[in-house]
């Protein structure tokens, strides 16, 4: 059965709120009853037939034809089935996202994966800042799952993650892994400056020398077992990060400003 | 009132006039941005109102600043002690960064730097350490027992390193460890210790290692913080907002509800993004913002601007001259009543959003 598709009219001239548009929120409305559906977020209305044209078809497989900056809340709590993009996306696309798999062919914006639990984000060009970090107040970001970033990520990447893997295939901005509790992020290319700052638990597996505070202590250079594994599990998803975890690595105990039990694990060349 | 205190588009108007245009402007509006400078409470409570009944956005022109303080202070939590119980009782006082004196010209005299501590527990003479901003501040230079000069951008990296060595914990060889440990030393021995710091020149996370290094010490003496962050103009602000809507500025009630959004309802962003459609300048001191050319503004300002950019100008009366009111002030940190000394006739900020909102009617407000 064909995709249940959603055809962007035309750049909206408002942020819109995708939340509504997700498997389990639609399911039990008509494609009439769809098409009403709120999205605007200023006072003038916008209903998601306003934005969109709209082509019933498979209520667990949505597909949105062309996309936005000013697309927010693509996938929120999606907790089964799949969306695709084929274009961009605003912010928080998957936010509390606990299980299914979502596509973005584009770029996406702040916050992408905040407060996931659960499923697979993908997202083939850049990430904005905060990837999967947590919203203003809340206390963990990844709590589970899967994210992969084909291009680039902003600042701030993996903020208070806690638990899931991230892979950012392109290089990520200053401070990639800030205050991890736990959890596993690996980042191809380069990386802004003090990754890793405050982070308490976790591993941080970068591929290039990364300018590091010297909060984070070298404590040799090894080929680890746990990270071959890792690459076994990973192969499907990025070639790139498998190839990346199949080596040896420098390891840097740190942040030893806070508790000191997480690690840099930096490519050994 | 003044006769030329309403312009638009360089004629005169009456104040009738001018608030009949501005409430044209904003009920036409799909997204107005409410961007408040030095406002006292009553003004941002007549904004907020205002920008409820329109559908607007609230945000503050110093805000960027003032979020780095509250992003820490509500994912992590915070250490704060005022200025006047630091100057009667710190015996130890951490300086952080570069600009102190600058940012607060009077901060040396309002802390006492120079002074003993009144309600010290053996009053003795105040120690004074220094992390990073050696060179831009002589007096603080003469005071200061031990320095640990730095630029700005190596404070993230030496605070965590300070921090480190308070709590035992092992360096990488880059770092200059005599000197850490010496300073942990000192603060250890502090029985009532202050840091002091701007967040215009540590971002979120440095102030979360700082605030993190106040809250490991206070596990074996007292230790505490004072941000020389922006005036009280950004705290009046904040705290009217919240007490009036449950969040912060950067509130939009687009929706009809109040959503508190740091990202979304920045107002720089909001301009650049072109997701705004008109803004609202209001400044009970001299000067505006920077003004971006494309969308209507109404400024309400304590002078006129003179500006062409300017669709409505109105000229509003100045805080402890023109008319009385509360807002906040760093000195004490806390709200304090001002009164006016040499009213000129110009009308409060306050009044002139109430005429505003009063020309705009709820149901005839949607566009």
């Amino acid at each position: 059965m064909k995709p249940f598709t959603f055809t962007l009219r035309g750049e909206p001239d408002q942020r819109l709120d995708c939340a509504p548009l997700v498997p389990h929120r639609i399911a039990p409305l008509s494609t009439a009853e769809i098409a009403r559906l709120p999205l605007n977020t200023t006072r003038q209305k916008v209903t998601a037939g306003d934005v969109f044209h709209i082509r019933a078809g498979d209520l667990s497989c949505l597909r949105f034809e062309g996309g936005s900056e000013r697309l927010d809340n693509v996938g929120e709590a999606l907790a089964a089935g799949s969306i695709e993009v084929q274009g961009q996306v605003g912010k928080a696309v998957g936010r509390n996202m606990s299980g299914g798999r979502l596509t973005i062919s584009g770029d996406a914006g702040p916050f992408a994966g905040s407060g996931m639990s659960g499923g697979r984000l993908a997202i083939r060009g850049n990430a904005g800042d905060l990837l999967a970090a947590p919203f203003p107040g809340e206390m963990q970001g990844l709590s589970g799952g899967l994210i992969l970033v084909r291009g680039r990520a902003g600042a701030r990447a993996g903020d208070r993650m806690r638990r899931g893997i991230i892979a950012i295939e392109k290089g990520a901005g200053d401070y990639a892994g800030s205050r991890m509790i736990a959890g596993t992020l690996i980042v191809l290319g380069g990386t802004g400056r003090l990754p890793g700052y405050l982070m308490r638990r976790g591993s941080l597996l970068l591929a290039e020398q990364p300018s590091l505070s010297p909060t984070f202590v070298p404590c040799g250079t090894f080929p680890f077992g746990f990270t071959r594994l890792f690459a076994d599990h990973l192969k499907a998803e990025s070639r790139a990060a498998a190839r990346l975890l199949r080596g040896s690595f420098e390891r840097y105990a740190g942040d030893m400003a806070v508790l000191g039990k997480g690690e840099v694990l930096v490519a050994a060349h | 009132m003044p006769q030329d205190a309403c312009f638009t588009e360089g004629r005169l108007l009456s104040l009738a006039e001018a608030t009949d245009a501005a409430a044209g402007l904003l009920a036409a509006s799909r997204l107005a941005v409410f961007l408040i400078g030095a406002c006292d409470v009553a003004g941002t409570r007549a904004a907020i109102r205002l920008a409820t009944r329109v559908g607007g956005v609230i945000d503050q022109s110093e805000s960027t600043g003032a979020f780095r303080e509250l992003d820490v202070m509500r994912s992590f939590g915070r250490f704060i002690v005022t200025p006047n119980e630091a100057r009667q009782r710190a015996d130890t006082v951490l300086l952080v960064g570069s600009g102190l004196t600058k940012l607060w010209p009077d901060m040396i005299e309002r802390l006492g730097l120079a002074e003993l501590p009144r309600l010290g527990l053996a009053p003795q003479r105040r120690r004074i350490l220094r992390l990073g901003g050696s060179a831009d501040d002589p007096d603080l230079s003469t005071l200061a027992g031990q320095t640990i000069a730095a630029q700005d951008e190596a404070l993230p990296t030496l605070i965590a390193a300070l921090r480190a060595c308070n709590a035992h914990r092992p360096l990488a060889r880059s770092a200059d460890g005599d000197a850490l440990n010496t300073m942990a030393e000192a603060l250890k021995q502090a029985k009532f210790g202050v840091i002091v710091y701007s967040p215009a020149s540590l971002d979120a996370l440095a102030i979360e290692m700082l605030v993190g290094l106040a809250a490991d010490l206070n596990k074996a003496t007292r230790f505490s913080t004072i941000s020389v962050g922006a005036s009280g103009n950004a705290e009046t602000a904040m705290q009217t907002c919240a007490w009036m809507t449950g969040f912060p500025v950067r509130t939009g009630f687009g929706r009809l509800y109040p959503e508190h959004d740091p990202w979304r309802f920045d107002a720089s962003r909001l301009i650049a993004s072109g997701e705004a459609d008109a803004l609202i300048c209001i400044s009970s001191e001299p000067g505006l913002p920077v003004l971006p050319p494309r969308i209507p503004v109404v400024a309400l300002s304590a002078e006129q601007s003179g500006r062409t950019d300017v669709k409505v100008q109105i000229t509003i009366g100045r805080l402890g001259r023109d008319h009385g009111g509360v807002d906040f002030a760093r000195e004490t940190q806390s709200l304090v009543g001002r009164r006016a000394s040499a009213a000129a006739g110009f009308p409060s900020a306050a009044s002139v959003l109430e005429q505003i909102a009063e020309r705009i009617s709820p149901g005839a407000a949607a566009c």
